[in-house]
């Protein structure tokens, strides 16, 4: 079969990065599990680049660390038992570790919005919808009453909610699943949020419902400048919505690119296997599962941490050493020693 | 073709819930969850079911398997006319007919080990001594992917995967001939997703299962089905060979699904149109007159608000409820998924205008 020649689209965000500082920049972030033992890490020295403007989509397994890290970007981490142990998270130019609980308020809401994976717990039950905006509002912008709901039915006007005026007075049990998500994008995008974290918004969706929310996130993050991260355990998601691509494994990162990149010519195993993964409508070739498990955190293998489930591992190249990441051009690295020597499959090869 | 007696044959199902009763204990108001459905099920193949949530799909596989009782109806397991099984009868036929859950962690008891809870169907079934149970736990240990040690240990310890193949190894013990699979996946990553499914796809041929297998993924339900059922607020719109309902759809609401799949190509993705559907689906308790798809319909025409289409058969075992597809047999897969974006557009392009 012959290569389909993909054109390469270097979005222009990542051009212009060295100009101006990035949305949100992460450098060497370590996070671990505290307790009565020596901290255990679970993410381990993660870099991270958000670009303005910029849909990233943030990818892995169930314990790959992909949430923990976004909840450390918007310090929302249970300190009893999970705590940053190092790096930084710098917002605009500005170090977010560092600032005060007080200070970290006004941050959350109006420079980071976020939406969580499952709407039903993430509302209160017992309060309104518009209650639940209109305090949000009211915290953050010196409104009046009325003012507050005049916007907040506004507001769900903007996520595609018909009938605001009539919803604004329901409560979240009265209305569907999807119908939620979209008052939970509401209320993160309620104060014009600079930066949107997105936290598996899809996972409890049907397919079409899906497809709704991931054109409307698409759309808002347009039309209100917000860059965007996006964490989900699906590539499909990504094919959607994300300009660019972090794919985690067991506590890092070990592949960064353009989706298109991603997809057409991925550069670590670990990418191919998922991409491998996906249904396809349609399209005559097996699903492949990945065999194994991902390591639990404290367990994970001194080499390369996939080299377990990977077929291309071999002995001793894979196991012995800690795999760095390797940068191959701005905004694209890969986390693969063996990377040179293989020629990995994308979805068109 | 070899005529072969199916294993479960469904006749005219009806299924409501009173959701709201009046003072005298009258339902005044019910959600129709299953409304007039016929399917069969051959010996060892699959039947697909797909559907929005609200559609009524996990509702049709409880009420074949008797889980909760139907309204009206006939369902033939084997031999058996279900419905009219004694409750002795009925456990009894119930070894043979078993499900495997959505969410692994609430379908297992977090106190039990794993062994106590696979032997746990033949205990209930009472026609295995101890240690012919301990044997037969022994021996589908390997079979689903699981090590020998797994048997003292408590699902705590297990990952998704690895418990939804507990779940999987419960419901094989007895021997069944029919499982039903309601979004086996829909918990899991999508890496393991692949995996369970190849699971699934092998215990299948090696015990000559047939499953009657619901997800809201059509992905996932094309690779794993001979027939697919397409369900929209407790009927079936559409039936088929799996194929024939993912490629050369006739219905309007199959076409939606089929956009909303992701096509995990970037390109692709982003050149194609998509149907998007206009709001959420209309709620079972209150459905639209007529076709229940119309209002969301891009080619609804007048007669689809009165008129509840009927399931039409082709020769070939291919069935549509809709009147414009089955009045113009041309509008059949990318045809008629492109009038549909059509239609949309300048129906979008006439709101402006005016």
């Amino acid at each position: 079969m012959e290569l389909t020649p993909v054109q390469v689209k270097v979005p222009s965000a990542i051009v212009t990065a060295h100009a101006r500082p990035p949305a949100l920049q992460v450098d060497g972030l370590v996070i671990g599990l505290v307790g009565r033992r020596a901290p255990m890490p679970v993410v381990t020295g993660l870099d991270l680049t958000l670009a303005r403007q910029e849909v990233l989509g943030l990818v892995g397994e169930s314990g790959s660390g992909k949430t923990l890290t976004s909840l450390a970007i918007a310090r929302l981490l249970d300190g009893r038992s999970v705590q940053v142990l190092a790096g930084t998270v710098t917002l605009f130019g500005r170090d977010l570790l560092t600032l005060s609980e007080a200070q970290m308020r006004s941050v959350r809401g109006k420079e980071i919005g976020m939406i969580f994976q499952d709407p039903m717990t993430s509302l209160d039950p017992a309060f309104t919808i518009g209650y639940q905006l209109t305090s949000v509002l009211r915290r953050h912008f010196d409104l009046s009453r009325q003012a507050a709901r005049r916007r907040a039915v506004e507001l769900l006007g903007m996520v595609g909610i018909g009938d605001p005026r009539r919803r604004v007075d329901q409560y979240p049990h009265q209305i569907s699943g999807g119908m939620r998500q979209r008052v939970m994008i509401a209320l993160a995008i309620s104060c014009e949020p600079k930066v949107l974290i997105a936290d598996e918004p899809t996972t409890a969706l049907d397919a079409t419902t899906q497809a709704q929310i991931l054109e409307l996130i698409k759309d808002l993050a347009q039309t209100l400048h917000m860059s965007t991260i996006i964490t989900t355990h699906d590539l499909g998601v990504v094919a959607e919505v994300c300009d660019t691509v972090a794919v985690m494994y067991a506590g890092q990162i070990v592949e960064q690119a353009t989706t298109e990149q991603l997809f057409y010519h991925p550069q670590h195993p670990y990418t191919e296997r998922l991409l491998l993964a996906l249904p396809r409508v349609g399209v005559e070739q097996e699903m492949l599962g990945i065999p194994g498990a991902p390591p639990r955190a404290g367990q994970f293998p001194e080499g390369c941490r996939f080299a377990p489930r990977c077929g291309h591992a071999v002995e001793p190249d894979c196991v012995a050493h800690v795999v760095p990441l390797e940068h191959l051009a701005p905004g694209r690295t890969a986390r693969c020693v063996r990377r040179p020597e293989l020629t990995l499959r994308g979805v068109r090869t | 073709m070899t005529e072969t007696m199916p294993l479960l044959t469904v006749r005219n199902l009806n299924k409501t819930f009173p959701v709201r009763r009046s003072a005298l204990g009258r339902a005044t108001e019910v959600v129709h969850a299953v409304n007039d459905v016929s399917l069969e099920i051959e010996p060892g193949s699959t039947l697909g079911i797909v559907g929005e949530s609200g559609s009524g799909k996990s509702t049709l596989g409880r009420v074949c398997l008797r889980m909760i009782e139907a309204d009206d109806g006939e369902i033939r397991f084997a031999d058996a006319n279900l419905r009219q099984l004694s409750a002795a009868q009925l456990r009894s036929t119930r070894a043979h007919m078993t499900t495997i859950f959505q969410d692994p962690y609430s379908a297992l008891d977090p106190r039990w080990t794993v062994g106590q809870i696979i032997e746990e169907p033949l205990r209930i079934n009472g026609s295995h001594s101890r240690a012919e149970r301990r044997t037969i736990v022994a021996d589908i240990l390997p079979r689903v992917g699981l090590s020998a040690d797994a048997v003292h240990r408590i699902p705590r310890s297990f990952s998704g995967g690895q418990r939804q193949r507990i779940v999987i190894a419960r419901a094989l013990v007895t021997r069944p001939r029919l499982v039903f699979c309601d979004e086996p996946v829909s918990s899991l990553d999508v890496s393991t997703r692949a995996q369970v499914l190849g699971l699934l796809r092998e215990l299948q041929s090696e015990f000559q299962l047939a499953y009657l297998f619901v997800s809201h993924d059509l992905g996932v339900v094309e690779r794993m089905s001979d027939r697919i059922a397409v369900m929209y607020l407790g009927s079936i719109v559409e039936i088929g060979a799996a194929e024939t309902v993912a490629q050369r759809y006739r219905h309007p609401y199959t076409a939606a699904l089929v956009s909303a799949s992701p096509a995990a190509d970037p390109v692709a993705q982003r050149a194609r149109h998509r149907i998007v559907l206009n709001g959420d689906p209309p709620s079972p308790i209150d459905i639209p007159k007529g076709c229940p798809f119309h209002p969301r319909c891009a080619l609804a025409i007048a007669r689809c608000a009165t008129d509840k289409p009927e399931l039409v058969m082709t020769p070939n075992g291919h069935g549509v409820a809709c009147h414009v597809t089955n009045a113009d047999r041309t509008l059949t897969g990318t045809t008629l998924f492109d009038s549909m974006v059509e239609r949309r557009l300048s129906f979008a392009a006439e709101r402006t205008t005016s």
